[in-house]
């Protein structure tokens, strides 16, 4: 391991806490169908891919940018959530291997069909805003940061606050972290569990496609991506702890942070075990995370 | 409910069996003789289709419906030779609807009518069609399907046509592998050719080499394929991937004083081939008095590069060698681009090479940028203006959009085809003796192989210039003077 | 009749020995390695997935762990894999012991993600400790000394031998107090904990025994390909078609891997062949998995043996007998398949494990 100069590393720092932003729109779902169903939605990943290959697909023959793309894919997830919360997850009983199984099984499944319908060739979106960059002289310190992971920042945040406003002020919301807090006591008190698990479900998998715009902006991607991105997802949600919101914003920072770090202080080969490592180390010595409370089986 | 669900499942993956289905081969539709004709003298086929259909190349219908028709009522003739028919033959011509039918069911109708005649020589190869290498992989089968039309338009290979089996290995060694063995001990093809990538030709010549076969092959070049002492293995491009890298930095070093590079970069994912060619341009750009201020190794299929673009950009070496394949090459420039890195001199190993999908992608960045390839367009080289003809026929576009995977695997099947026509034998054995001694004529030039299947020749070095790329060395093959040092990104 | 049955495995054991004889194309042996191979690897994997309960995704670890040892064997000490890939996979056995410790506080789904944590970081090690394993590009391994005549059928052989014992340990431990403590720590770990089982003990050493087979037979694999590389050596699919073969035959039995493996494997292969598309094969492969899941979730086998107990159990009269009869269905259904995993806290549950008691 070697330190790169300062220049070097407060560059690669703020990039990182960029993506971080990034990643924490990508795994804010996850974590919520997680505190709600218990359920590790191994999908998640492959819904990433799935919207960016929509996403693309809008940009390429409708010319449509990306941000405004989720027009389309937020509400398409949705309802794909709610489909399939309702008639695959809800059957079966919610035994923890099975459910990942499941999940996972699920996106095997589309990585199959993705491949299939889009080939394996990398994808990626060139807008006239791709390359550029935001540049800032500090000093004698110069900041360059690409528009696109700004961007991708600032959407990260105002999806985030909005979600947090929805689970915060709406009655929907409440219904949802009464089911997180309790789920029996929610029944108790009038809350149709069916139903929030399957609109918990639905807006997993809406931010996952706001989040798969910005992914498609920022990486190239196949059908295969899904594997690496719910790893980096897990580790996420799992240092955050699983079910809290906040944790997974903070523990995205970090990991966007390290991972960049790690990057130039190793190699960047080697530096995705550090994500690995937090996320094995997590799981077998504070499985609640930062913030997450403590889950029985754990 | 469950039902339900079912149904969704199944009909999701009728939607994914589709594609597959639209590609399964045409079949061929008995056609019925809407008029029967004797041949009088004077009377050839063009003349007839000329006459029935409007349109001389539409014989082949007019041979096949007959032949067709022989095999029950042999009142009709048979043709073996369309140039060939005698006076008082009753020919079967079928209606214009059935003919249109036929002619637009595909290439290898057309093929299958052409005078080639007996049994058909069974060529098998597994390919990349999807998967990390699937570009190029395409690009590989279309050079042998252009190959094989060619060769079957012309009379086939010893008289007989030409049968391509391609299968796809998803860039996964272990499936090439197991399609490799199954074409050559279930479908007992009588020739293998070679995959794209020495990722993938490395496993597999191993399996041919149990079985004995001749393995000529279109991109695999990396150290690793030669130095296994394979005797069956024979590399169709100009060189290995060493001569690539050597090709580049005596470029690199002849620059003029002042111009040259003091500094250099090496970025490479960890596969063979781009090993191969900057490790061995590395080397001598070193030993040439270039300072080597940062290596680095990343895994393939890597897409953020901006860390390791970061730490470049600080350093700002002239030179930037990038091992890559087309993706990680697009990522590594627009990474640079973003780190605000501008070097004198940028030269990836592919990526430069393929023009649309590198241009579609980066748009100017293009411009300046340099690798080093086997083949080119505008060269007089033996059957090139062919086999680009051919293949703008059979996939449209343009002659110098063509990707040069394409040449490359049109390349193999014009070496095995000289091989097999010099010896007259399909005889794998025979074939690997006379690969050794002979030499070939390709678009890529003239070609031989050492003992170890190595080929001895030199590459060309391409750079960006406007909207494509222009060949820049050697001088006697250059379209235009090299840009040093390029413009920015 | 029943007695005559019992005595299946003995004609299946003669098919499978003049298998090669009968077919002998190379892809036919090619086909009956790769089903013995995965057939070996369910059952080891069973041992800890299914007796155990604990479902570990991240099991190709162990298969890769093992096919490069072999192979660095190989080509640095000339060790022919044949007999050192039972060797390494005590190496192998012993890693897994290690992991098997630091994972012991885990269960349920925390459980299984760090079993896939675990395999990404075996994976990631392959690719950079180069100078070892070559990193991306992989290995290669001397090719075996017998003629190409007989080039697969060694392996076959040698693959139904480790079968063999590998169901025969697999139904030892079923049949063994060590097992009987695997099933109840399955039902509920914290009252078998309270009955005497040394649960700790009994995790690790059901991860580290199911870990041994999946190495060997990694060792075997990668003597069979000559080359390996860590993308697929480090395949998390490896891991997962393990787990569908055994949930397909019947998790936590002894044939159900087994049986799951001769299903699943031919079938597979004729669907890549169909298709000749990988990513096909890797829709259907999910969408059956999602099949299997839900509608099959028992497997084959128990299903099976649960319409013979329905079939074989006297329907008398009402109320007393009736219901004795239900409880005792539900008492041999609830030991054997319908166990529940340690762990979860799903209201109903409770009220049926107070039924059984």
């Amino acid at each position: 391991m070697h330190l790169p100069s300062a220049n070097v590393l407060i560059q690669v720092a703020l990039v990182g806490l960029l993506t971080g932003g990034v990643y924490a729109l990508m795994a804010a779902g996850l974590t919520l169908i997680f505190g709600v169903m218990r359920v590790i939605n191994i999908a998640h990943g492959a819904f990433l891919v799935f919207s960016a290959y929509i996403t693309y697909w809008l940009f390429t023959n409708y010319s449509l940018d990306p941000f405004l793309s989720v027009i389309v894919t937020v509400p398409l997830l949705f309802i794909i959530g709610i489909v399939i919360q309702h008639f695959m997850l809800s059957g079966v009983r919610n035994e923890p291997g099975l459910t990942v199984l499941l999940t996972f099984s699920l996106a095997i499944a589309l990585e199959g069909i993705m491949g299939t319908l889009w080939q394996s060739t990398g994808r990626s979106i060139r807008t006239w805003y791709t390359s550029e960059v935001w540049q800032v002289n500090i000093g004698e310190l110069t900041i360059r940061l690409p528009v696109v992971r700004i961007a991708g920042f600032m959407a990260a945040i105002i999806a985030l606050v909005l979600l947090y406003l929805v689970l915060t002020r709406s009655d929907l919301g409440r219904a949802i972290r009464a089911t997180i807090q309790n789920k029996d006591a929610a029944q108790l008190v009038g809350v149709n569990i069916a139903w929030v698990q399957a609109l918990t479900f639905g807006i997993g998998l809406a931010t996952v496609a706001a989040g798969g715009a910005l992914f498609s902006l920022i990486w190239t991607f196949n059908a295969g991506s899904h594997e690496e991105w719910i790893s980096k997802m897990l580790s996420v949600i799992v240092l955050g702890g699983m079910g809290s919101l906040p944790g997974a914003f903070i523990a995205a920072l970090i990991m966007g942070l390290t991972e960049s770090v790690a990057a130039v202080a190793m190699t960047s080969y080697i530096s995705p075990i550090v994500f690995y490592l937090i996320l094995f180390l997590t799981l077998i010595f504070r499985p609640q995370g930062l913030m997450g409370t403590v889950i029985r089986e754990g | 409910m469950k039902k339900f669900f079912i149904i969704i499942l199944a009909f999701v993956f009728a939607l994914s069996l589709v594609p597959h289905s639209v590609l399964a081969a045409p079949v061929l539709q008995d056609m019925a003789c809407e008029q029967d004709v004797v041949v009088q003298a004077d009377d050839w086929l063009s003349k007839l289709s000329d006459k029935f259909y409007g349109d001389v190349l539409a014989f082949p219908v007019i041979v096949e419906a007959t032949n067709q028709q022989n095999a029950v009522d042999d009142s009709y003739a048979n043709i073996t030779n369309a140039d060939l028919i005698e006076p008082g033959w009753k020919l079967c011509i079928p209606s214009t609807t059935d003919a249109e039918a036929f002619l637009g069911a595909g290439e290898s109708m057309a093929a299958a009518a052409a005078p080639a005649s007996g049994e058909s020589i069974t060529i098998g190869v597994s390919l990349p069609l999807s998967g990390r290498f699937s570009e190029p992989g395409t690009a590989a089968q279309q050079g042998y399907e252009a190959w094989a039309a060619i060769v079957n338009e012309a009379g086939g290979l010893l008289g007989r046509p030409v049968e391509l089996t391609v299968l796809d290995n998803n860039s996964d060694q272990d499936t090439a592998v197991a399609d490799y063995e199954k074409l050559i001990t279930v479908d007992n093809v009588d020739l293998v050719v070679g995959p794209f990538s020495s990722f993938l030709v490395i496993p597999t010549s191993e399996v041919a080499a149990r079985y004995g076969y001749a393995f000529v092959e279109p991109a695999g070049g990396a150290p690793d394929v030669f130095n296994r002492g394979l005797s069956n293995l024979f590399f169709a491009q100009p060189g290995g991937s060493e001569a690539q890298g050597e090709s580049f930095a005596n470029f690199v070093l002849a620059l003029p004083e002042g111009v040259r590079p003091q500094t250099l970069a090496v970025v490479s994912q960890d596969d063979p081939f781009t090993l191969g060619v900057v490790n061995k341009a590395k080397e001598l750009l070193i030993a040439g008095g270039l300072d080597l201020v940062f290596d680095e190794l990343y895994a393939p299929e890597t897409t953020d590069f901006s860390a390791i673009a970061i730490q470049v950009a600080d350093l700002d070496p002239d030179l930037i060698l990038g091992g890559t394949i087309l993706e990680d090459s697009i990522g590594q420039i627009r990474a640079y681009q973003e780190a605000g890195y501008q070097p004198r001199g940028a030269f990836f190993t592919t990526g430069p090479s393929l023009p649309e999908p590198f241009k579609e992608a980066l748009g100017p960045a293009t411009e300046g940028v340099m690798s080093a390839i086997s083949w080119y367009y505008a060269t007089p080289s033996y059957q090139n203006q062919e086999m680009a003809a051919k293949y703008v026929e059979m996939f449209g576009g343009e002659a110098a959009n063509i990707p040069e995977d394409t040449a490359n695997a049109f390349t193999v099947g014009q070496v095995l085809q000289q091989a097999v026509e010099k010896i007259q034998s399909i005889d794998n054995a025979a074939l690997i003796e006379e690969l050794h001694q002979g030499t070939y004529q390709t678009v890529v030039g003239p070609l031989s192989f050492n003992e170890v299947g190595q080929p001895l020749g030199s590459y060309m070095i391409l750079q960006w210039q406007g909207d494509n790329f222009n060949i820049v060395v050697p001088p006697e093959s250059a379209q235009a003077d090299p840009v040093w040092p390029k413009a920015e990104w | 009749m029943g007695r005559i049955i019992r005595w299946w495995p003995l004609p299946v054991l003669i098919l499978l020995l003049i298998y090669p004889w009968v077919y002998r194309e190379p892809y036919f042996h090619v086909l009956g390695f790769n089903v013995l191979l995965f057939a070996t690897m369910a059952t080891s994997w069973n041992i800890m997935g299914g007796y155990t309960g604990y479902k570990s995704l991240g099991h190709s670890a162990f298969f890769g762990l093992g096919a490069y040892l072999v192979a660095i064997a190989a080509n640095q000490l000339g060790w022919n894999p044949l007999w050192s890939s039972p060797i390494l996979a005590l190496v192998v056995t012993l890693v897994a012991f290690g992991l098997g410790w630091i994972m012991v506080r885990t269960s349920g789904s925390a459980f299984v993600i760090a079993t896939i944590a675990m395999l990404l970081i075996f994976r990631l090690l392959a690719l950079n400790l180069r100078g070892i394993t070559n990193g991306a590009p992989g290995l290669s391994q001397p090719l075996p000394p017998w003629t190409p005549e007989f080039s697969r059928m060694p392996f076959y052989y040698y693959m139904l031998i480790w079968l063999i014992i590998a169901v025969a340990t697999s139904a030892y431990i079923r049949h063994s107090r060590f097992g009987l403590g695997l099933l109840a720590m399955h039902d509920d770990e914290g009252k078998a904990e309270m009955v005497g089982v040394h649960t700790t003990l009994y995790k690790v050493l059901a991860f580290g025994v199911s870990a041994y087979f999946v190495g060997l037979g990694g060792g075997v694999w990668s003597y069979f390909s000559t080359h390996i590389s860590p993308v697929f050596a480090f395949d998390i699919i490896v891991g997962v078609e393990m787990i569908l073969m055994t949930m397909l035959g019947g998790l936590g039995t002894v044939w159900g891997p087994v049986l799951g493996a001769f299903i699943f494997i031919p079938a597979s292969d004729l669907i890549l062949f169909q298709f000749g598309s990988t990513t096909i094969h890797l829709a259907i492969l999910g969408g059956l998995m999602i099949f299997i899941l839900l509608f099959l979730p028992r497997g084959i086998l128990p299903t099976i043996s649960h319409w013979l107990e329905e079939r074989r159990t006297p329907r008398t009269a009402h109320t007393g007998a009736r219901s004795m009869a239900e409880m005792q269905d539900k008492r041999s259904a609830a030991v054997t398949s319908e166990i529940k995993p340690a762990g979860d806290y799903d209201p109903v549950i409770i009220n049926n494990k107070q039924e059984t008691l």
